[in-house]
Order: C-alpha cells, then structure tokens, then sequence
C-alpha cells in the first residue's frame, strides 16, 4: 500500500447542482495524522463520507487503505473505521452491548467480541459505565465510546469526524491523547476532520485546509504558518487617539497588519520577539503609552485568512491575529 | 449467508431489547390490539346475530385483534429504521462489511416475533373472554397470518424510512397500514359489504389474510379458506420486500 488515502478530483454533487466537494486530491501517507481543516459546510463531512463509503462521488477518484471507494467498497469497510459527526450512539443501548453489536457486524465471533469489549472498554476508561445506557453517558463519554467502536477491528485508516466538537476542554485532552496513542502505539493512519485550529495543531502531522469544497491549502502547520509570514506586533495605545501615530511608528518595522481588532495598531515584525524591545523603545521616543501589547506568531487562522479572506467560523470572527496566543505585556 | 444470518440476529435483537427498553412504544402496541378486542366485542356484541359466521363477535374479533397488534409491530420496526438514519446510527451499520440487507432482515425478524408476542396475548385475553382456542393447527394458522403481516407491515415501513428518511414520514406508514386493515374484512364479512367498499374489500390482501385467520379461530377451516391468505402474504412480501430493498440501495447515492 503506498498511500493510506487517495484522491483525485474527488466531487460530490447534490441534487440541485450544488457541489459540496469540488475537485479535492489528497495524498495520505501510511501512518499519518491528517487534519482536515475547515469551517462548516466546507465540504469536510461530505469528503469523509465519500471516503468511508458512506456516499458514492460524482466525479474523481479515491482510494482508502489501497481499495477504491466506488468499486471496493466492502474491502474498505474492512480497512477503516469510523467514528461520524455527533457520536452517532443509540441512546437505549449500553456501551457493552453496542460493542458486541458492533463487533457482530465486522464479523468477530461471540468470545472475539466479549474479549474486545472488556479490552477497549478499560482503553478508553469506561469499564465501570459498560452496564449503563449511552443515554446516562456524558458528552465525552460518548465520544470516547465512539471512538472504542471504531477501533473493534483494529482498523488501519481512522476517519474522525469533528470528534471534540461540543466537548470540555479536560475531555477534548483526553480525546488527543488517545488518538495520539492510537497513533503511535498501533501505527493507524488518522484522517481527522475538525474546525478547531489547535486541534489541527496539535494532533497533524499535516493538515490540509478546504473551503467551499476545494483544498485550498496543505502542508505542515509550521509549513502553513511559516508561509504567512513573521510575527504581528500587535499594541493598544493607552490613548486611543494616539492610534495613527502608534501606526506610523510600527511600519517602520514591518508592513501593516490590516486585520486587526479596533483601537489598534499592527505591523509584521521581521525577526520576531528579538526585535520587540527595539519597536518598544520608538514607541516611548514618540510619547506613545501601551496598554497592551501583543507579538502575535502566525496561527492555522491566519493561515486561512490569507487563503480564503475570511476567518474560520468560531475563531475570532473578524477579530484581532493578537486575539489568541502570544506574549502579552502591559508597560506604563 | 452465515453472515447475514448473525447480524440480522443481532439487529433482531436490538429492536426487540429497544421496545422492552422504550414503555412508551411497547404499551400501546401491546394495549391497542386488546383495547380494540374488548371495544369491538363490546359495541357491536349484537352483530353477532348477523350472518357472519358466529354467533360471538368476540371470536369474530380476535384476528382483527391479532392483524392489529402485526401492524403496530411492522410500523414500530420502520419508525426505528427511520429514527436510526436520522440519528446517524445507519451510517454505524452501513459503514461496516456486514450484509446491507441485515438492516432490513434484523427489523422484520423482529417485526414477525413482535406479532407472535402481541398475538399470544391476543388469544389468552380471548380465552379467557370465553371462545375457544382454535385447536393446534388453528392456532398456528393464526400465527402465521399475524406473523406474515407483522413482517409485510415492517417492509412497507422499513421502505419509507429508507425514503424519507425521518421520523416524520410515521404517520404515512401508520395511514396506509391501518387503512388497508380497516378497507378490509376487520369489522364485518364481505357478504355485508356493499359498493366501493366492498370492492375494496375484494381486493384488499388483507381481507385474506384475515378471512384465514377467522376461518380458523371460528373452527371451520378448511385448506381453501387458508391458502388464500397464504397467497396474499406471499404477494405482499414480494411486493413489499422489493419496496424495502430498493430504499436500501438508494442510500448513499442520493
């Protein structure tokens, strides 16, 4: 098997013309971690359920775990699993129970199925809730049991669908961590959609980044950043009327930055945090106090501005580059 | 085969530990035939002096009873299927190298045992009302045509959820269903029907299914009156289970 996924002009074409995945090429390799990055209705769930057999493609081509999806199917269903959007769990049923059922359906035996149960039940920490409906289970739960069902046949491509969408910060760590160690303990191929940057971030190897059903951008995140470009200084003038002169100041230093929140000034600083206390000390020269201040490195949002002239949905919504990570100081 | 065997036995019984499960589908289905049993018999005790074979509407009842209590089976088994697309469940089972048709086959095995559990109650609440069990083969006669519905329901059900594909489209499964049980013989015998309601009632698959089943439970039986309604199943599951299946391939394509 040379690629863990591939595609070539894959479309997906609904009734009415509209074209959810327009032409998207993928190149997975064996092994990898791929985040799929998008806002909602980019075409991410439509590609994965193309992938996962789920859906037949208009048009294009693809290959999971070296069987095509259109005329293989059964093969891949044998490759993959699948853990879909909103943790697809029927509610009235244990988790133990829907172990056994899902291992019936991949064709283990009873014993296979009891074994499998108890071994993936402890994996994902939910030995103690196996007796008790999936209606009683919180949302982390459940996506740690979906994600158990999707590994009852030990698959080798993973396909992840938003997994810690609506998940708490202290469940969605938990969730990393497993797909982390999935990864690197039994070597499985993880295809992960997500629409959160720092999930894309911090689980791919690479990520690939779709809008309005085409890939408009791929690498590794540090590839896709680094093509953005340097740092953004980004300051809130003490005085807000000293806003203009605090711009003029920092353009000398880099070009403007011109998404940025109201009230402040922004420019790219070539060299990063080494030249910060330099376009400090020309702000004191000007007599221009800093409420904040804020050296922004580029992020997968960035990224995507650059790409699409929008922001991902949920992550800023026109707000600043500085609005998430970085050094903040306060001076004067 | 083997395969489609084990996980239709396994989505067999989900859908029979969900309805234990669910009080809410369970009851009515179970209340519902006895209601019209005791209702039936009650209002119309009088008919019974009407040619319709018996001098006990009871007895005369207890098939409609039986057919009744199918049909809320057969539906149950679509509105689940319907619930299972929507909710994203179907796409757990299609995503998987199991047999497709497993998902129709689980439900209406269901459906079919479902009917067998409803008509059993059917006869010990008839029994106890005071008409007679029909006898070994009688009964099984019975059975059969509930079951045989039971099943016939649950693939027309099954069909349009595969087409709809939300639990909205229940109230079409229902109409249909019970319209083609009360446009047949459930109330009186077609000799006392007249006009466009008799025609219908001509026609209709299930004024066999329950003329077999009444012939039986009334104690005169004879091969020809239960190979009609045998036939009238047969047609029904072919038609029916070409119905269901078509759905079953139009999803993922759409």
């Amino acid at each position: 098997m040379n690629e863990a996924i591939l595609a070539e002009g894959l479309v997906r074409e609904f009734k009415g013309g509209i074209r959810a995945v327009d032409g998207v090429d993928l190149q997975v390799r064996p092994g990898e971690v791929y985040g799929f990055l998008g806002p909602n209705g980019a075409g991410k769930s439509t590609t994965v359920r193309m992938l996962a057999t789920l859906l037949r493609p208009t048009g294009g081509s693809a290959t999971v775990a070296g069987f095509d999806v259109a005329s293989e199917a059964k093969s891949v269903r044998r490759s993959i699993g699948v853990a879909l959007q909103d943790a697809a769990i029927d509610p009235f049923m244990t988790g133990r129970e829907l172990l056994h059922l899902q291992g019936v359906l991949h064709g283990l035996s009873r014993a296979e199925c009891r074994s499998t149960a108890d071994r993936l039940l402890d994996r994902v920490g939910l030995t103690e809730a196996a007796e008790r409906r999936v209606g009683t289970y919180s949302g982390g739960m459940r996506r740690r049991l979906d994600l158990a069902l999707a590994l009852v046949h030990e698959p080798v491509v993973l396909f992840l669908d938003e997994p810690t969408t609506g998940l708490d910060p202290t469940s969605r760590l938990a969730l990393w961590e497993e797909v982390r160690r999935l990864n690197t303990e039994a070597g499985t191929t993880v295809f992960l959609t997500t629409q959160y940057l720092e999930e894309a971030d911090q689980l791919a190897g690479r990520v690939g980044i779709i809008d309005g059903g085409r890939i408009v951008a791929e690498g590794t995140p540090q590839q896709l950043k680094a093509e953005v470009g340097d740092p953004a200084l980004v300051i809130t003038p003490a005085d807000p009327e000293r806003r203009d002169a605090a711009q003029e100041v920092l353009v000398r230093f880099g070009p403007e930055v011109e998404a940025r929140p109201p009230g402040t000034a922004a420019a790219r600083l070539p060299g990063g945090a080494a030249r910060v206390a330099e376009a400090v000390r020309a702000l004191d020269e000007a007599g221009i106090s800093t409420a904040s201040l804020d050296l922004h490195q580029p992020t997968l949002d960035d990224v995507f501005v650059a790409k699409t002239g929008r922001r991902l949905e949920g992550h800023g919504g026109g707000e600043s580059p500085a609005a998430g990570r970085g050094k903040r100081g306060r001076r004067r | 085969m083997g395969r489609t065997a084990a996980v239709s036995g396994m989505l067999a019984w989900r859908a029979i530990i969900l309805v234990r499960r669910m009080p809410s589908v369970f009851i009515p289905s179970l209340v519902m035939p006895l209601f019209i049993l005791v209702a039936t018999a009650g209002a119309f005790h009088g008919v019974g002096a009407l040619p319709i074979g018996t001098s006990d509407y009871l007895a005369f009842t207890i098939p409609f009873a039986t057919i009744m209590g199918a049909g809320f089976a057969g539906v149950n088994a679509g509105t689940t299927l319907a619930r299972d697309i929507e909710g994203g469940f179907v796409d757990r089972l299609i995503s998987s190298p199991a047999p497709r048709v497993s998902l129709v086959a689980g439900p209406f095995t269901a459906a079919g045992m479902r009917s067998l559990f409803t008509t059993t109650v059917v006869l010990i609440a008839g029994t106890i009302g005071g008409v007679a069990p029909p006898g070994v083969l009688g009964t099984i006669v019975v059975y059969v045509m509930a079951a045989g519905f039971g099943v016939a329901t649950a693939l027309w059900s099954m069909g349009v959820a595969l087409r709809a594909r939300t639990v909205q489209s229940a109230p079409l499964m229902q109409l249909v269903v019970f319209v083609s049980i009360f446009t047949s013989v459930a109330y009186a015998p077609r000799e006392l029907q007249h006009g466009w309601l008799r025609t219908i009632a001509d026609w209709n698959p299930v004024t066999r299914i329950l003329e077999a089943s009444r012939a039986t439970e009334l104690g005169g039986a004879s091969w020809s009156d239960v190979w009609p309604g045998l036939g009238a199943i047969a047609l029904l599951l072919a038609v029916l289970g070409a119905w269901a299946l078509t759905g079953l391939r139009r999803l993922g394509r759409d």
